[in-house]
């Protein structure tokens, strides 16, 4: 009776033993988190939102090193349950990180179409400048080579916006801006100058 | 195996109790043992010790610094570590008997290989972009400052303004990426602003190659030669006008006897077709009217008699060909006047002095008096 009941204490143990040791990684939340990091990578989140993916793939480390770190004990005292934890806050990040990703991209774009338009205004200034300039009454000898010049410029200037215009369509926001601002500075330069002209033939 | 030890504890007799229970012992250790076994961590097995938290720890560092320059690069690591992730978590968890010793470190191997070779590429194509961003950098400064210089030459027009205008803003554009570390951006952007420097640079050469044809030099040094011998032969005061250089000569007696600057046409250093091509004409003039103060609208001038009949000869020649406008008329009014010294050629054509010079060359003039105009002697 005594060796029956030792004989049943034994498999009990053995059962618990092996139910213990067979705890495995979260693998359906890790790949969870291995495609919310792909969703955000491929949502441009390195670029746009710099500081939420590097924080997102903080998090995965942190996965990783946990996971290491459970791997490495003997089974019987793996536990996953803060590995579930930081998959969780993981997942969090990468999903952070891809809203963050599209509302950069997005306030890059606007930045860079503002900027844009921005540049088309001082393009548009300069232009009705150089309408009211050609058809003042009083034109001196020396104002026309200053009219050319001032043309010759607006020219070279408007002919930047196709480049800023091509830059937004294949999505270089950056560039683009850029591009634009510069081109603001220049067109703005040109407005001034044209101002000074009107102001000096009294126009 | 708990199978047979249980069957052996519990069968009926067929050996002694101790027998049974000393098998039934050994076979349950023998359990125990090949479930410790495979319970163990797999870890390194064979091969290097593999601190996986550092060899992690280099490959985002390596993704990270490759994805801005090198994405294709980023993007192949950053699959090799999602292969390495699958490969320590498959020999982590699999039982003893089927683990494949130094495949996890093999496979961060990889990653660790191709973060190095990418790095390194990256590295090379930095030092390339920056050696040649070095180099470029003030050939294309000096070439848009020279484009902007050139822009601003008498004969060069509104698309020349508008290529340096675009070199120009090239080559700002190529500063700011260049500030930013951009230098590939940044070189793209140079090679542009030096494309549109050279359109400038292209006109002007053009314009100016007529001033080093010795066919001309010989033409115009005859031609001052002449006016020269005038001077001296019938004691008149002469004008002679160096386009290029932009300066008046008075000659009084055959010697020379004043130099006054001068300025030109908006496209002085062109030949005079016709009218409205804001060109100086070449050729040798007499003054025909000497207009005091009031009776021009630039200080003083000296009325030439442009067109001679060598002007009327190319203008003739001009429309037969095509180079002049079908409304365009040849010309005329073309005067020494005052209200210059702007530093600048802005006129129609005429030839204009500071109102200082004019007082000076006015004094000298006299209807008759010859004015030769040449490219330069």
């Amino acid at each position: 009776m005594r060796n029956k009941k030792l004989a049943v204490l034994t498999v009990a143990a053995l059962t618990l033993t092996l139910a213990a040791g067979c705890a495995k990684p979260p693998q359906q939340e890790i790949d969870g988190l291995k495609a919310g990091l792909t969703a955000a990578e491929q949502s441009e989140a390195a670029k746009y939102a710099p500081d939420a993916w590097n924080a997102a793939q903080q998090a995965q480390n942190d996965v990783n090193a946990e996971l290491e770190a459970q791997n490495n004990k003997f089974a019987l005292f793996r536990s996953y349950t803060k590995t579930k934890e930081l998959v969780a806050a993981a997942n969090q990040k990468a999903e952070e990180a891809k809203a963050a990703a599209v509302a950069g991209k997005e306030a890059a774009s606007n930045a860079a179409n503002e900027a844009l338009a921005a540049a088309k205004a001082s393009l548009d200034q300069a232009t009705a400048l150089m309408t009211e300039l050609a058809a003042c009454r009083r034109q001196p000898k020396d104002f026309k080579k200053d009219m050319e010049m001032m043309k010759g410029s607006f020219d070279g200037l408007a002919a930047g916006v196709a480049g800023i215009e091509s830059a937004i369509a294949s999505e270089d926001f950056f560039g683009a801006k850029a591009q634009a601002d510069s081109l603001k500075a220049s067109a703005d330069t040109l407005v001034a100058d044209m101002q000074g002209a009107k102001e000096k033939i009294k126009c | 195996m708990l199978l047979i030890a249980l069957r052996l504890r519990f069968s009926r007799p067929a050996a002694s109790p101790r027998r049974r229970s000393f098998l039934f012992l050994a076979l349950l250790a023998a359990l125990g043992l090949s479930v410790a076994a495979s319970a163990w961590p797999a870890g390194p097995s064979a091969g290097p010790v593999l601190d996986l938290a550092a060899v992690r720890k280099v490959a985002a560092d390596a993704v990270r610094i490759l994805r801005p320059d090198a994405p294709a690069a980023a993007r192949l690591l950053d699959r090799l570590i999602a292969d390495a992730e699958t490969i320590t978590a498959q020999e982590t968890t699999a039982p003893f008997w089927r683990r494949e010793p130094g495949r996890v470190e093999a496979s961060w191997g990889r990653v660790l290989n191709s973060a190095r070779v990418s790095l390194a590429a990256r590295d090379r194509r930095r030092q390339t972009f920056a050696s040649r961003w070095e180099a470029l950098r003030p050939e294309v400064a000096a070439e848009v400052e020279r484009a902007r210089a050139e822009s601003e030459e008498a004969g060069v027009g509104r698309r020349e303004f508008a290529a340096a205008q675009r070199a120009t803003l090239k080559w700002e554009l190529a500063e700011r990426y260049a500030s930013e570390g951009q230098l590939e951006r940044a070189l793209v952007e140079a090679e542009q602003a030096r494309t549109f420097s050279a359109v400038v640079h292209t006109s002007f050469t053009d314009l100016h190659s007529r001033f080093r044809d010795a066919k001309n030099l010989k033409l115009w040094r005859r031609m001052v030669e002449e006016t020269v011998r005038l001077s001296r032969d019938e004691r008149v005061t002469a004008f002679v006008v160096d386009k290029l250089d932009r300066k008046l000569y008075v000659y009084s007696n055959g010697k020379r006897a004043g130099v006054y600057a001068a300025e030109l046409g908006a496209k002085g250093l062109r030949r005079k077709m016709h009218s409205g091509d804001q060109a100086t004409p070449e050729g040798r003039y007499r003054v025909v009217q000497v207009r005091g103060p009031g009776r021009t609208k630039f200080y003083k001038a000296l009325l030439l008699d442009y067109p001679n009949a060598e002007d009327r000869a190319r203008y003739a020649w001009g429309r037969r060909t095509g180079q002049v406008p079908q409304r365009a008329g040849i010309g005329s009014l073309i005067e020494i006047h005052g209200d210059g010294g702007q530093g600048r050629d802005w006129t129609d054509g005429c030839v204009a002095l500071s109102n200082r010079d004019m007082d000076r060359v006015f004094a000298q003039a006299r209807v008759g008096t010859p004015v030769t105009i040449v490219g330069t002697f």
